[in-house]
């Protein structure tokens, strides 16, 4: 399988400033890749470097097997694109503005279920400047649609949209990954990343901190479980401290929380607490919040 | 560059910007004045200022020469600085079209308003003179519309250079208000240094002027009063820098839209290779 974005070596400056410093970033074709990072971090600088829209400072873009700044045309009649804020022709209505991409895209589409797509029905012979900032998204993720494009780039998708919006901006990623497009998506909310990517890269100050599939960010980072149980007395703790794959415990009254290396089994822990005669009235299990993973990897 | 690329972004600019609420207020008051003036001027025989023609052609001038500008420099100023800025030209330039065909389309979709309301303006107050005053001067009058046209055209082009090159909107209004003031001042500049280096007024208001040459040759830096020459010469009279006076032989109609062509040219030219080398 080709590659769909590979970015090697990546610098880019401004005056003093690094905002990329050796990125090094590889999405593969029919892939959802989830760019994730705090505000400022680069994720906007990247993406307008992949659409040619400032000159690197150093090092090398594909998209799609082209250079992407001596072959930016042929990139773009590829690609479907939303940037992070999406800026209108607010005295037109939102069908002409869809008719005017089809056009420079030279792209056959029916425009009517388009809107209905993203949920914009009837909404189409509006000028743009009566929209809501929810709407005027919804009509962005749409042009980005037009022209079935192999790879979409959408910076922050979900920015300005409710619960309801923010799940169709998920749904037609999926059906559109379906389709056969590569999907590289920016955003700054770790949520957003884990519902729908296969990978996620993690940028801070211009670099790639990591990359994988939830599961591993998660091994990489040593994130951790906590069990809590409840039993019937005060157990006798002492010796639960050397069991294996414990690494933390508190009891407070007859609750006791654990904090366990992730997949440890549990079944010795039980036992021994059966071995003490103490009953288990209910136990759940914790993983440390997504949250916490973010924050420990972008931590300062 | 294709053709069907521009004329898409010349149709998304025209019908953008033709609902621009500060073009259409311009536009209005420009065609109230027109008909005023073409009225007042024109229509009433007998009050013969500097003969009838002359009257009705200066007043609409010293409209036009400051309404057609400013419409222009309103058309061009934040079209790339402004939609740079917030997003808009990004995402067009996202499309499969180049910035060559984009700028071309733009100038063209601007030139269209700018056309539109220049028709607008003189084709009402052109109907009020031909219906009070006749229609003899139906050909210098047209002459007169295309200058006023290629004077737009000017000011577009500058405008758009000025939007190329400034990285903010805020910047390239003070680039397009800071060419608007040169223009409206640059008479009153040329006849301070004229009578502060020992002219008179006296040699200026005769019928027979004997201005300096550096005078006469410095109105090529000047579009605003190279119009108005040019404008007076298509009627057949003879007025520079707002006076009625004796232009030099060189300067005449074909020389002064030539340099007026450059004028336009350059700056588009100009346009498109910061345009080109722009981070947006």
């Amino acid at each position: 399988m080709g590659k769909a974005i590979e970015i090697s070596d990546l610098k880019k400056s401004f005056g003093n400033i690094q905002a990329l410093r050796d990125l090094d970033l590889v999405v593969e074709e029919n892939e959802i890749y989830g760019f994730l990072g705090p505000n400022g971090a680069g994720k906007t600088t990247t993406i307008n470097i992949l659409l040619d829209f400032i000159k690197p400072s150093d090092g090398e873009v594909k998209l799609l097997g082209h250079d992407s700044r001596r072959e930016s045309f042929e990139i773009k009649r590829k690609i479907g694109f939303l940037p992070e804020r999406i800026s209108l022709y607010d005295r037109l209505t939102g069908k002409r503005q869809l008719e005017f991409v089809k056009k420079t895209k030279g792209a056959d589409v029916d425009l009517d279920g388009l809107l209905e797509r993203v949920g914009l029905e009837g909404e189409g012979d509006k000028k743009t400047g009566k929209y809501s900032k929810g709407m005027k998204q919804r009509l962005g993720l749409a042009i980005s649609l037009i022209g079935e494009p192999e790879l979409l780039i959408l910076d922050e998708p979900t920015t300005g949209l409710d619960p309801h919006g923010k799940r169709m901006v998920r749904d037609i990623i999926k059906e559109e990954n379906k389709r056969g497009a590569t999907i590289f998506f920016s955003t700054h909310i770790l949520e957003q990343a884990e519902k729908i990517s296969d990978r996620v890269g993690i940028i801070r100050g211009g670099e790639l901190i990591a990359e994988g599939t939830m599961e591993e960010l998660r091994e990489q980072v040593g994130a951790e479980s906590y069990l809590r149980i409840e039993t019937d007395k005060r157990p006798n703790i002492d010796s639960i401290e050397k069991l294996e794959g414990i690494k933390e415990i508190e009891v407070m009254g007859n609750e006791i929380k654990v904090k366990v290396e992730e997949n440890m089994s549990f079944s010795d822990f039980f036992g021994y607490l059966e071995s003490q005669d103490v009953k288990i009235l209910g136990f759940e299990t914790e993983n440390s919040s997504l949250e916490d993973l973010f924050a420990i990897l972008t931590r300062e | 560059m294709k053709t069907s690329k521009v004329w898409a972004i010349a149709k998304k600019e025209f019908r953008d910007h033709i609902r621009n609420r500060w073009i259409i207020a311009l536009t209005f008051i420009f065609v109230v004045l027109t008909i005023a003036a073409s009225y007042l001027t024109g229509g009433k025989a007998g009050e013969e200022l500097f003969g009838r023609l002359q009257g009705t052609v200066s007043t609409l001038l010293s409209i036009s020469s400051i309404l057609i500008p400013l419409i222009a420099i309103m058309l061009g100023y934040s079209t790339i600085s402004g939609e740079g800025e917030n997003g808009a030209l990004p995402l067009v330039l996202s499309y499969p079209i180049t910035r060559g065909e984009v700028l071309v389309g733009k100038f063209l979709g601007l030139s269209l308003v700018l056309i539109a309301s220049i028709a607008f303006g003189f084709g009402l107050g052109g109907i009020v003179i031909a219906v009070f005053a006749g229609i003899e001067n139906t050909t210098p009058y047209m002459v007169f519309i295309l200058l006023s046209i290629l004077l737009g055209g000017i000011y577009l082009s500058l405008s758009i250079f000025f939007s190329a090159v400034c990285k903010k909107r805020s910047t390239s209004i003070g680039a397009g208000i800071l060419i608007f003031f040169w223009s409206m001042i640059y008479g009153t500049i040329v006849f301070g240094i004229y009578l502060s280096t020992g002219g008179t007024l006296e040699q200026l208001m005769g019928s027979e002027s004997t201005l300096p040459g550096w005078m006469w040759k410095s109105i090529v830096v000047s579009p605003m009063d190279m119009h108005g020459t040019s404008a007076m010469q298509a009627f057949g009279l003879e007025k520079a820098f707002g006076y009625a006076m004796d232009v030099p032989s060189y300067l005449n109609l074909e020389f002064l839209v030539v340099i007026q062509l450059l004028w336009f040219l350059i700056p588009a030219i100009l346009a498109y290779f910061f345009f080109k080398r722009r981070d947006l």
